[in-house]
């Protein structure tokens, strides 16, 4: 029966100790209890396992984050080609359209005529303008 | 029963990760050898709290099963063994506030089989008298020290681990413990030597 009192290491087993103390211990589980023991928490565990081990959807987030951020990029630089690409288009038919001899021509023939007038310029009322006689 | 004294071999930490990992991907068998391994030890974390067999196996049970619900907080790189007999001993803990009324029971004393001869067996009754005595004497902090060191093989590593205590102070209050014991025990010393 003798203690080393060293702390920073576990000391030595005093097997007079051990023996006293066996005296009054429980002893081990014995085969039978164990295996029954054991087959108790593997069948708790068949139960509870799929819900258990079934991943939360922060998980399941995660997991898709990468895809989800690159699908996010993808869309945002489409978007931008998209509406780049209108507003191109919408600029260039906002230019006004060269004037062709033969327009010059109509317009000097019927100078002051507002239903061609209003052809020219593209103004799309539907008003009716008085006829007048060239 | 696997000897839990020391942090235990490398391979075994590699090996109870390989198995958590396989539980984590859904093979819910892989769970059966760490039941193997650590039944044992952790029932006998248990009935040190508890002092009954059913509650110590039903506090197996549980926290076994705790154990697997927090599989995924599990750091694998180190050793299952101590983080899952600090399930047992919590959980044990607040399974006795609740079973408040077994804490006041004495010791469960369980003679050892194969005692034939009559003088002998009254001797080792007196002796386990005296042994139960000396131990209920103890401070609690050391008699469960004093029993998962020198009883159930557990280091003082493990043993701080599980009580959230240093490993020095657990060696001190193991020194202590065993002190006391052996100034109680002593008489009988020259009787178990002769036996």
């Amino acid at each position: 029966m003798r203690d080393d009192g060293a702390w920073d290491r576990d000391p030595v087993p005093d097997p007079v100790l051990q023996r006293l103390l066996g005296r009054v211990s429980v002893p081990p589980l014995g085969e039978r209890d164990r295996s029954r023991l054991e087959g108790a928490i593997m069948s708790a565990v068949g139960r509870e396992a799929a819900r258990i081990t079934a991943p939360a959807w922060w998980e399941i987030a995660a997991r898709w984050a990468p895809a989800a951020a690159a699908a996010g990029v993808a869309a945002v630089l489409l978007s931008g080609l998209v509406l780049f690409g209108s507003r191109f288009q919408a600029s260039a038919a906002g230019e006004a359209a060269p004037e062709t001899a033969a327009v010059a021509q109509v317009i000097d023939r019927y100078p002051g005529d507002a239903v061609l007038a209003s052809l020219i310029s593209g103004d799309d009322s539907d008003a009716l303008s008085p006829w007048r006689e060239p | 029963m696997s000897s839990p004294r020391g942090a235990g071999p490398r391979d075994d930490i590699a090996a109870d990760a390989a198995l958590v990992e396989r539980v984590l991907g859904g093979d819910a068998e892989a769970f059966a050898p760490l039941v193997r391994r650590y039944l044992q030890p952790a029932y006998n974390v248990a009935y040190r709290l508890l002092s009954n067999r059913q509650d110590a196996e039903d506090l197996v049970q549980e926290a076994f099963l705790t154990a697997l619900a927090n599989l995924r907080s599990f750091d694998r790189s180190r050793p299952f063994g101590p983080w899952f007999y600090r399930i047992v001993w919590t959980r044990g803990l607040n399974l006795r506030k609740s079973l408040a009324r077994r804490a006041a029971e004495p010791l469960e004393a369980e003679r050892h089989p194969g005692a034939a001869d009559p003088s002998a067996d009254a001797e080792r009754s007196d002796l386990a008298e005296t042994v139960l005595g000396a131990l209920a004497e103890l401070p609690e902090r050391q008699r469960l020290i004093v029993q998962l060191f020198d009883l159930d093989g557990f280091s003082g590593a493990e043993i701080g681990e599980m009580l959230g205590l240093n490993p020095g102070t657990v060696r001190w209050y193991l020194h202590q413990g065993r002190r006391a014991l052996r100034e109680r025990l002593a008489p009988f010393q020259e009787a178990l030597d002769e036996g």
